[in-house]
């Protein structure tokens, strides 16, 4: 008997501790500052340097609100974090998102909208359509990266060969390049490999320069148009190449990643060009050896003349669920003045998404920034939504197998071809 | 007739009772971390749940429809079934082997028994990284075969539709073998060394003797390692994952790296149903081979 009665005490004891512990934090809360927290997927070193920039400047600024942020990589589970936290209703105020989740976000009615705020008209029209939804604007675009094709100018030069300013004209140079004892083009399909790179912003160049990116989603949404068709012409110029004798591939690897291997051959001195984006800028500062290279980023060459690839990157949204959503603009206002966007985007050697921004001032990327100055642009990620999914993240195998494939280009690029259209199609069925 | 049965409820609640507590920790393991997610996988598979949104829609059939009209999932089954018959058949074969070899007496046996099981002691992602260099093109194996055979190999043994699941199905074998071995050799040192010296007494051959003697005798191993063989090489992601991610194309693509790339997608919903049919086959086939093998069992 006693020792029930002691059992229930303890119980009892434990109990009101708890409702008490309870009870005070409600009742204590700090009249600090305004804490808001940030989840970005930033996690690089020079990338979390160039978001401390951006906070540090904030909390000088506006001292009553402190930012407190947190970084997680996409290799360590970003987007599963992000999903439990949204799922959960414990995300952050602040919230990084890439162009492949924000529209599960937006679906999912997590996201704020930001009309009506001033900063907004800071952006180009044209970037802001990546973030827009029903005419309601969800976020702002943090960097613009840039792709092209980096390049071996040292070996141009002693050549006495000019960047090339089309297709044939950079067939005509792969030639020359051949003839002179050098091989021409690495090719490696793994991650995000080269025949996507290649053949992405080429085919969007098409859409835009045809009927428009909202125009086509609409005939892609309802299955009036098959999306692989706008693939067969990049497709056909890329496995002309291969099939040419241009590609670098004494490795014989089609999974080999254009940031890994493709980065050593071209620093080794082992190929001329290869397609890739402007955040390699770091890399092959890195990767360079004792060769007397000089390797820089060019534009792609496509059927008519050059453009740059870019695409809108790091979203940063107002999660809806958030308490400080006043304090969070203030924060995407700050972010969205130009020298904070054009210090924090240079330190990613990524472009400046807000209109007229700043170009990288890497000296590898500018030959890239001239043709980014003169608008020859063209996007690789579909600015407008679409519901077959997004291609960037489902065209990986379906390049690879083409690529095999390539001893037959014709078979290969209708096989390719195929196999989009029913991917495609698989998504719409899921959507 | 009341009496009896009031007596049978007394027994029960004392001798079954104090059981049943002991074992109640384990059952809630068992169900928060085993048949939850079981059951809501299934539930899912009839959504469209992306991951991220709570308030999804019951879609019925829809995602099986759309998964049986896959060419990449039908393609994804091939390849499971295939690594699936190579692993059991080489991985069984190979450690029975081994465990007839290390069952003999000799210096170094417990040694070679440490090192023959050592792989499945590494993490498969740090054996898939190991075997990617094996297979490089400037790797071990085309070091060796150009010097056994005296002319240069260039393969990339894993960028290589032709020989990419092939090259896997060495590596999953080559880890798991000591596992099954281990098994073997469980068993084997059961067996009587009078009925093996009865049988040289006959005057019976080494091959009669494995044959009419060991192997039968070997049946409850075989069934464990072939049932665990059997079950491990279906669900295989983790190898698979690490060194080829389902490539090149799709030509290492399994129902488990097929299912991680659909909620890579965000199509929760989608990958529960492929989730769903893998649990199936494995059950199925786990099941027949089982039923076989316990039958033999039965008949020894």
């Amino acid at each position: 008997m006693i020792k029930k009665l002691i059992s229930v005490f303890l119980v009892l004891f434990c109990l009101s501790a708890f409702a008490y512990s309870s009870g005070q934090k409600a009742t204590t809360e700090p009249k600090g500052p305004v804490v808001l927290s940030l989840f970005s997927f930033k996690a690089a070193p020079h990338e979390e340097k160039a978001l401390i920039g951006v906070i540090n400047g904030f909390m000088d600024e506006y001292p009553g609100i402190k930012v407190e942020y947190e970084v997680i990589s996409h290799q360590s589970g970003y987007d599963d974090v992000l999903r439990t936290r949204f799922a959960g209703g414990t995300m952050s105020d602040i919230v990084m998102s890439t162009p492949g989740a924000f529209g599960d976000l937006w679906d999912s009615g997590y996201l704020e909208p930001l009309n009506g705020e001033d900063f907004l008209s800071r952006y180009p029209s044209t970037t802001l359509d990546n973030v827009t939804r029903e005419g309601n604007v969800y976020a702002i675009i943090t960097e613009t990266a840039a792709a092209g094709m980096w390049y071996n100018s040292k070996v141009l030069d002693e050549l006495n060969l000019d960047y090339p300013s089309s297709f044939s004209q950079f067939l005509d140079v792969c030639k020359a390049l051949k003839n002179a004892g050098y091989i021409p083009f690495f090719a490696g399909e793994g991650g995000g490999g080269g025949a996507k790179f290649f053949s992405v912003p080429w085919a969007y160049k098409n859409i835009a320069s045809s009927e428009g990116f909202p125009e086509f989603a609409k005939k892609v949404n309802s299955g009036e148009t098959q999306f692989g068709e706008v693939f067969r012409e990049p497709f056909k110029a890329y496995l002309t190449l291969i099939s040419k004798g241009y590609r670098y591939d004494p490795l014989n690897t089609v999974n080999a990643q254009l940031g890994g291997e493709g980065i050593t051959t071209l620093a080794g001195g082992n190929a001329i060009f290869m397609p890739g984006g402007s955040w390699y800028a770091g890399k092959f500062d890195a990767a360079m050896g004792k060769e007397n290279l000089d390797i820089k980023l060019g534009p792609f060459m496509f059927d008519d003349k050059n453009y740059v690839g870019v695409v809108a990157n790091g979203y940063v949204s107002i999660y809806s669920g958030s308490k400080k959503k006043e304090a969070a603009m203030k924060f995407l206002e700050y972010w969205s003045r130009r020298e904070v966007m054009d210090a924090y985007a240079g330190e990613l050697s990524s472009f400046s998404p807000l209109e007229g921004g700043a170009v990288p001032t890497h000296p590898r990327l500018q030959t890239i920034a001239r043709t980014y100055k003169a608008g020859d642009i063209t996007v690789w990620q579909y600015p407008v939504p679409l519901d077959i999914g997004n291609p960037w993240s489902f065209l990986n195998p379906i390049v690879q197998n083409m690529v095999l494939e390539s001893k037959d280009p014709t078979t290969a690029v209708e096989r390719a071809i195929k196999a989009i259209n029913m991917e495609a199609k698989k998504n719409l069925d899921l959507k | 007739m009341n009496n009896i049965t009031t007596l049978s409820k007394l027994t029960i609640k004392r001798d079954f009772l104090p059981y049943f507590w002991l074992i109640v920790p384990a059952l809630l393991v068992y169900l928060t971390f085993f048949l939850y997610p079981v059951m809501s996988s299934f539930l899912y598979s009839f959504t469209n749940f992306n991951g991220f949104n709570l308030n999804y829609d019951f879609r019925g059939l829809k995602n099986y429809k759309v998964l049986f009209g896959d060419p990449v999932f039908r393609q994804s089954i091939t390849h499971t079934f295939v690594f699936g018959i190579l692993v059991v058949v080489f991985q069984n074969l190979i450690a029975l082997f081994f465990a007839i070899a290390l069952n003999k007496n000799f210096v170094s046996k417990n040694l070679l028994r440490t090192l023959l099981f050592m792989p499945v002691m590494i993490s498969p992602v740090i054996v898939g990284y190991i075997w990617q260099f094996i297979y490089s093109t400037n790797g071990l194996l085309n070091y060796l075969l150009s010097n056994m055979f005296n002319r240069s190999f260039h393969v990339n043994y894993l960028s290589d539709g032709r020989t990419a699941l092939i090259a896997v199905v060495i590596t999953h074998v080559w880890i798991w073998i000591g596992y099954s071995a281990t098994i073997y050799l469980a068993n084997l040192q059961n067996i009587s060394s009078e009925l093996i010296e009865n049988a040289d007494l006959e005057g019976c051959s080494s091959w009669n003797r494995f044959r009419y003697i060991i192997w039968p005798l070997l049946a409850p191993a075989t069934t464990v390692s072939v049932s665990l063989s059997v079950g491990g090489s279906l669900r295989v992601f983790d190898i698979i994952y690490v060194m080829t991610g389902g490539g090149p194309g799709y030509a290492t693509e399994t129902i488990a790296t097929f299912m991680v790339k659909a909620m890579q997608k965000n199509y929760f919903g989608y990958a529960a149903s492929s989730a769903v049919v893998l649990l199936i086959l494995v059950l199925l086939a786990t099941f027949i081979i089982n039923r076989y093998l316990r039958g033999r069992e039965i008949d020894l």
